[in-house]
Order: C-alpha cells, then sequence, then structure tokens
C-alpha cells in the first residue's frame, strides 16, 4: 500500500471515530434530556394524584358530616313526631271525655271472675311467704357450714384421742410422752374452742332446716293451689279485654297510657300487648289503684312481688328499645 | 408432795387412761368418736395432763433455783476475783458457770405450755 493510501484510511478512521463521539454525546443528551421529562411527568402526576386523594378525603369528610347532620335531623323527627301523637291522642282523649266517653276500667273484673282473681291473690300470698334464691342458698350453706364444722371437730377429736393413746402407753417422762402431753395440750384447747363453733353453727342449722322444710310445705301448698292455672284464666281475659279495647278504639286509663301509650306500635304489637298483659294482671293481683303510675309503688327489695315488680318493668323497658 | 409421790400418781393415773382407752376399744367404737363416747377419756386424760403440769411446774421451779444457785456462784467468784483471792485466770470458771446459769433458764419451760 502506498503511503498517500495509509494516509486517507487513517484520515478516514479519525472522521468515523469523531462522528462515532458526537453521535455518543447526542444520544447521552438525549437520554438525559427524556429523564428529566419523565421525572417531571411523575412529579405532576404524584401531585395530582395527592390533589385528587385530599378532594376525596374532603368527600368523606363531608358526607359523615351530612349522614350524621340527617341522623339527627331523623331523631328529632322521630321525637317530634312521636311527640305530636303524644298531644294528638291527649287531644283526642280530651275531645272524647268532652263527647261523655269514659277510660275502660282495666282494674276490675266481672262478678263471675271475683273467685278466679281471689285465688290468684291468694297463690300470690302463698308465693310471697316463700324463700327467696338467696335466703334458700343462705339456709343451705347454713346447714353446709355445720357439716364442714362438725367434720372438722371429728379430726380434731381423731387427734386429741391418739395423742391420749400415746400418753396412755408412753413411757412417763420420755420423749415420746414429752411430745405427746404437748400434742394433747394443742389440740384440746383446739377442741373446745371448735365445740363452741359448732355448738352455735347447730343453732343455724337446726334454724335452717326449719325454714327449709316450713319453705317446702308453702312449696307444695303453692304448685297445689288453684290460683296458678286460675293466673292463666285471668290473663287470657285480660288479654280480651284489651284486644277488645284497641279494637273499638276505646279510651285507655291514664296510668296505662302514661306508660304504654294510647295505641300499640305497629310493628310489635304482640310485645305491646304481653307487655299490657302482665301490667294489669301485676295490677289486679297486688290490688294496685295508682291512677298515675301503672304498676304503683316499688315494693321492698327481696321480696316475690319486687321480683315480679322488676319482670315487668324490664318487659316495659324493652318495649321501649 | 413429792417426786416420787407425784410419779407414783402419774402412773396411777396412766393406768387408769390405758384402761379408759381399752375399754373405748372394747366397746367397738371407732372414728369418728361421739361426745359420749370420749367424755370419760378425755376426761381422765386431762387428769392425767393435770399431774403432768404440776410434774413440770415443780421442775421448772427447780431448774430456776439451780439458775439462782449458778448466778450466786458466778457473783461470789466474780467477788473473789476482784478482791484477789482467786487467781485471774479464775474468771473463765465464773464465765461457765455464767453460761451454764444462762442455759439452764433458757431450757426451762413458760408454765403450762411443757415446752
Amino acid at each position: 500500500m502506498s503511503p498517500d493510501g495509509t494516509g486517507d484510511i487513517a484520515r478516514v478512521a479519525a472522521g468515523l471515530r469523531n462522528e462515532l463521539r458526537s453521535s455518543e454525546r447526542k444520544l447521552l443528551e438525549d437520554l438525559r434530556r427524556i429523564g428529566r421529562v419523565a421525572e417531571k411527568r411523575a412529579k405532576d402526576v404524584d401531585a395530582r394524584l395527592d390533589a385528587i386523594d385530599k378532594r376525596v378525603g374532603a368527600l368523606v369528610t363531608d358526607q359523615a358530616d351530612l349522614r350524621r347532620h340527617v341522623q339527627r335531623k331523623l331523631d328529632d323527627s322521630g321525637f317530634q313526631v312521636r311527640q305530636i301523637e303524644g298531644e294528638l291522642h291527649l287531644i283526642e282523649g280530651r275531645l272524647r271525655r268532652q263527647r261523655g266517653e269514659v277510660a275502660v276500667d282495666l282494674d276490675s273484673v266481672p262478678a263471675g271472675l271475683g273467685p278466679l282473681v281471689e285465688d290468684v291473690r291468694e297463690a300470690a300470698r302463698i308465693r310471697s311467704t316463700m324463700l327467696s334464691d338467696d335466703a334458700r342458698r343462705a339456709c343451705h350453706a347454713a346447714i353446709n357450714a355445720f357439716e364442714h364444722r362438725e367434720r372438722t371437730l371429728a379430726e380434731t377429736r381423731q387427734r386429741a384421742v391418739a395423742a391420749s393413746r400415746r400418753l396412755a402407753v408412753g413411757k412417763a417422762g420420755g420423749w415420746t410422752f414429752r411430745r405427746a402431753a404437748a400434742a394433747y395440750r394443742s389440740e384440746r384447747a383446739l377442741l373446745g374452742v371448735q365445740e363452741d363453733e359448732v355448738a352455735a353453727a347447730r343453732t343455724e342449722r337446726d334454724a335452717a332446716e326449719r325454714d327449709l322444710g316450713a319453705d317446702a310445705t308453702r312449696q307444695q301448698a303453692y304448685q297445689a293451689h288453684s290460683g296458678v292455672s286460675a293466673a292463666d284464666a285471668l290473663a287470657a281475659h285480660v288479654r280480651d279485654r284489651i284486644d277488645a279495647v284497641v279494637a273499638d278504639c276505646e279510651l285507655f286509663p291514664s296510668w296505662f297510657t302514661n306508660r304504654l301509650g294510647y295505641r300499640p306500635a305497629p310493628r310489635r304489637a304482640a310485645d305491646w300487648r304481653e307487655a299490657a298483659i302482665q301490667v294489669v294482671l301485676y295490677r289486679i293481683t297486688y290490688a294496685v289503684t295508682d291512677r298515675t303510675v301503672a304498676l304503683g309503688l316499688r315494693p321492698e327489695a327481696g321480696s316475690h312481688r319486687r321480683s315480679r315488680y322488676d319482670a315487668v318493668e324490664a318487659e316495659l323497658l324493652r318495649l321501649d328499645e | 408432795m413429792g417426786a416420787s409421790e407425784r410419779r407414783d400418781r402419774l402412773l396411777e393415773r396412766q393406768r387408769e387412761l390405758r384402761a379408759r382407752h381399752d375399754a373405748l376399744g372394747g366397746l367397738g367404737v371407732e372414728p369418728p368418736y361421739a361426745a359420749e363416747h370420749l367424755d370419760p377419756l378425755l376426761a381422765a386424760t386431762d387428769e392425767l395432763m393435770e399431774v403432768v403440769d404440776g410434774m413440770a411446774r415443780e421442775a421448772a421451779r427447780r431448774r430456776l433455783t439451780g439458775v439462782f444457785v449458778l448466778l450466786g456462784v458466778a457473783a461470789a467468784g466474780a467477788v473473789l476475783v476482784a478482791v484477789g483471792v482467786l487467781p485471774a485466770y479464775a474468771l473463765l470458771a465464773v464465765l461457765i458457770v455464767l453460761a451454764a446459769a444462762v442455759a439452764l433458764w433458757l431450757a426451762t419451760p413458760a408454765p403450762g405450755t411443757g415446752r
């Protein structure tokens, strides 16, 4: 190859190298520019997403506020509707009274059912003399305590007798004898204390057994009494009476409406009627004549009447829920 | 009442108590014992315990007397050493006597406890 040819090749090679370098730089610049653009767009998208999030959060908060507000309005409206309903019933009652209508007397029963009521009241009187569950448990506890104390006393006696036997057969003044003397001394002191405790517990046990015996007799008398089944017949009569009052749109007395309203709630009519029957039965059984308070005064705690009062109250409260 | 007399009484009560136990066994009575079966037995045991307590009180009195005697001996020894009648190393014997008095006092049972 001639020297000119070699020089040409070198020039061409240098030109190609320069061209490659400039292409490489251009490509790198393009890549950087694309990266910057992509980064900028990603930031824009992030900002938009944040803005959307904020808007959605604000919408959720607004919706919750709106829901609360609507609920409050609904509650207020319900309360006002109930108030208006009560007022309407009151006005209706007044108008009907002015027209000469009188409220039905749910406390009295027809003369034919008089013996039935007497039976129910007698059964309730027998039931009220029966022991409460707590009192019955206390009696059983007294009997168990006595048995436990008696067992403990028997064990102490056994230990005292064992010590006494060792004293009887042991060598006087010996180690075994002295230990037996010390054991007998402590067991004998314990025996005295426990005998006093057993005597006191026996008195309580006797009283508890007497109470339980009398209670069993009363239970038998209660179960055999005709008033227990008569209560069902009386309940049927009260049910018919309430149904008739509702069907004929008669006026309920004030003690009734104060607690149960003028009409049964459409969705809970059955519960309403059962609660009404229990209230009326309670009043008839315990001869409650209070004109304002449906169940009268609260009976003293621990009595059977109080537990029945609480049961009827609970039923009325369930109705209010 | 002398010591031998007390001992004779103790043995007599013990025989009596053994007879009561034999009688209880003879009756075929088994635990748990009823109060009416145990009353004579416990009464006999109580009588025996009275004698035992009496003897314990007597022993305690004797021990206390011993304690005071030993304390007197220790005090006399100390005085004799102080005036120079006995040599100084006799104080060791005084200390031993004192320790014996304390040990005897500690070993004396409290009245009525038997301990």
